[in-house]
């Protein structure tokens, strides 16, 4: 009698499969400051009650003050040590080479740490710069003021698979309009509280199955408006779940920003509060020819990218530039490795026919009740399998696997039943 | 645990680790290794074929028996593994008894002694067969005993394994005596172990003064099992 049979090699065997599973993040999510965290780490010193600030946040995918929420992505933005705006901004080095900014500047050592960070990770070196696209670029297409998009492994999985990925993004903010420079004053309708309705693009991978390129950091595809292929805004690293956007390309950053950030200030213009002052604005009171102390020409960069905290600027991007609603904003497909191991049960015709189940013989006359009075020398018996129990050499149960309906064994019919075991 | 979906023809495995597989799995050390398998049927009732014949009541089983998700503790996942008997034209198989009478079968204990129970006793598990003689290769000539190892114990026996749930295993002879009709018995001695009224207090029932445990017994070759229960004062 015998409960258990044992298993050849032949019963064994490995396989890998994949999944795909597709990810939707909705524009509410990412605009709405209860699904989006921030980790205020950063504390200035200095004039006034100071700055605090994220070095990045995390978009969640209900209110991230619920137990059952999921964080789905950090945001983060860099700025290239090597640009242009660096170089204008910074008034010098301390003798230990550490970069010297003015204060009405925020964050800008941090800014820089954070590219470094990517740069190091995505392209092996802390001084390389991104370029979009990543191979055969030209000047215009280096990346000094990134905006990284980071999915959590979650979502991302083991990589984001190719030609999936598309994120909604409106490139053009509401008031940037210039009516009011021909009088030398800017608009004076703030925009960085403002929700864009213009501008709307797609940014999508297309194209990066075609040309498989692969770098420090993995395997790599361009970023492309999808109304214009030609223009690559960013870089997709597929392994690492990870987007680098040219926020200059991406926000049209040439456009005119006006609105209220953190500051290290002691003065409250415009009674903004103090430790905030006013970007893109003139003091109309003192009239166009002296209203300039809140730089009324400021542009998106380099103007905010220098001037605001990483909060700030995140807080912008994510509440007015994806826009707020129940549409997509970034989608894209995962995929995962399976890797399976097939183990077949394999019951002959005489194995596995008599049950232990109490049901099975009748208490009293200790009959097995499958076979009928009268009929013992013609019946046979049999009974049914529901489970699968797998075991070591030991009797320990390791895995176990149920039929999702009983399988009659009897000694007419053999069974092979394939249990697989993903890991 | 749920019911597995039975709405199509097609039979759907759902299949998943013990926390036993899951512990050799991060023991790292090659402890899991799947070495052999058994079947079991703890769902299904052969008392439909009784009701209504071979053929309705096959269907009825098949149709009508919706099989629950697979559980992850080990003891609890094959209660009633299916059986390979080298004769195949069996019609009576041996059932467990136990020798002497229990009220209620219930037996009961004492973990001090002083309020009248024993604090242990004998008991005698017998293989049953109503008529004619046992194939020779069902006659248990060891069997599995399952104890609480918190409350109970088997005098002058050590448990083979003590489990996360401390479910003592034993495995127990058979005297030597087999009857004419290749029957067998075992005799060991229940005691109670003498716990704290604290940890007594944790396990006794609500509101009553008793903390009770099941003991399976099941004959090593025929599969045959048998459960009762003992209360501890």
């Amino acid at each position: 009698m015998a409960t258990y049979k044992e298993l050849t090699s032949a019963d064994k065997k490995t396989a890998k499969s994949f999944l795909n599973q597709l990810v939707d993040v909705i524009q509410e999510d990412i605009s709405g400051s209860t699904t989006r965290k921030k980790y205020q780490v950063f504390v200035t010193g200095g004039v006034g009650p100071g700055v605090t600030s994220s070095l990045f946040q995390t978009v969640y995918d209900q209110d991230f003050s619920l137990q059952t929420s999921n964080a789905v992505f950090d945001l983060a933005v860099g700025i290239f040590s090597g640009s242009g705006l660096v170089a204008t901004a910074s008034t010098g080095q301390d003798s230990t080479g550490k970069l010297l900014f003015q204060s009405s500047s925020l964050m800008m050592r941090e800014k820089i740490s954070n590219y470094k960070q990517f740069a190091q990770l995505l392209l092996g070196d802390a001084d390389s710069q991104f370029t979009a696209p990543f191979s055969n670029a030209s000047a215009t297409d280096k990346i000094d003021n990134a905006m990284f998009v980071c999915f959590k492994r979650l979502f991302s999985r083991d990589m984001i698979k190719k030609e999936s990925f598309a994120m909604r993004f409106f490139t053009s903010a509401s008031h940037h309009d210039r009516g009011a420079e021909a009088t030398g004053k800017q608009s004076q309708k703030p925009n960085l509280n403002q929700t864009s309705e213009s501008g709307s693009a797609i940014f999508t991978d297309v194209g990066a199955s075609t040309n498989q390129e692969s770098s420090f950091g993995g395997s790599v595809g361009n970023i492309v408006n999808s109304a214009d292929t030609s223009n690559t805004v960013g870089l997709c690293f597929y392994e690492q779940g990870l987007c680098v956007f040219d926020i200059e390309k991406i926000i049209s950053g040439g456009e005119h920003v006006s609105g209220v950030i953190d500051a290290m200030s002691n003065t409250s213009p415009f009674s903004v509060g103090v430790g905030k002052t006013l970007i893109g604005s003139y003091d109309v009171a003192a009239g166009a020819s002296t209203g300039n102390s809140w730089n009324p020409n400021a542009s998106f960069v380099p103007d905010l990218m220098v001037s605001a905290s990483m909060d700030n600027i995140i807080d912008y991007l994510a509440s007015a530039r994806f826009s707020s609603g129940s549409n997509t904003a970034i989608t894209f497909q995962n995929l995962t490795a399976i890797n399976s191991t097939l183990i077949f049960c394999r019951a002959t015709a005489d194995e596995f026919n008599y049950s232990s189940n109490p049901t099975y013989v009748d208490g009293s006359t200790n009959k097995i009740r499958v076979i009928e009075t009268g009929q013992e020398a013609t019946q046979r018996a049999f009974c049914f399998l529901t489970t699968v129990g797998l075991y070591d050499a030991n009797d320990n149960l390791l895995a176990v696997a149920k039929l999702s309906r009983p399988i009659e064994k009897n000694n007419e019919k053999d069974i092979t039943i394939r249990v697989r075991l993903d890991f | 645990m749920g019911f597995l979906d039975h709405s199509t023809n097609n039979i759907i495995l759902d299949a998943v680790l013990t926390n036993l597989g899951r512990e050799a799995l991060s023991r790292n050390d090659g402890s899991f290794e799947i070495f052999k398998f058994a079947f079991s049927d703890e769902e299904v009732d052969y008392g439909h074929i009784v009701h209504y014949g071979r053929t309705v009541g096959k269907e009825k089983i098949e149709k009508n028996t919706p099989i629950l998700e697979a559980v992850t503790q080990g003891n609890l996942a094959q209660k009633y593994r299916t059986r390979t008997i080298n004769n195949d034209a069996l019609t009576r198989l041996p059932t467990l008894i136990l020798i002497e009478t229990l009220a209620n079968n219930i037996l009961t204990l004492s973990r001090t002694g002083n309020d009248g129970n024993p604090t242990s006793k004998q008991l005698s598990v017998q293989q049953s067969l109503q008529s004619g003689t046992l194939d020779p290769d069902l006659t248990d000539f060891s069997f599995r005993v399952m104890v609480d190892n918190l409350f109970l114990g088997i005098s002058n026996r050590v448990p083979d394994s003590v489990d996360d749930n401390n479910i003592a295993t034993y495995t127990v002879a058979a005297n030597a005596a087999i009857t004419a009709q290749n029957l067998s018995t075992i005799g060991m001695t229940f005691f109670a172990r003498s716990v704290s009224n604290d940890l007594f207090d944790t396990y006794k029932q609500k509101g009553g003064s008793v903390v009770e445990k099941v003991v399976t017994v099941s004959g090593m070759n025929s599969g045959a099992t048998l459960t009762f229960r003992i209360q501890i004062t």
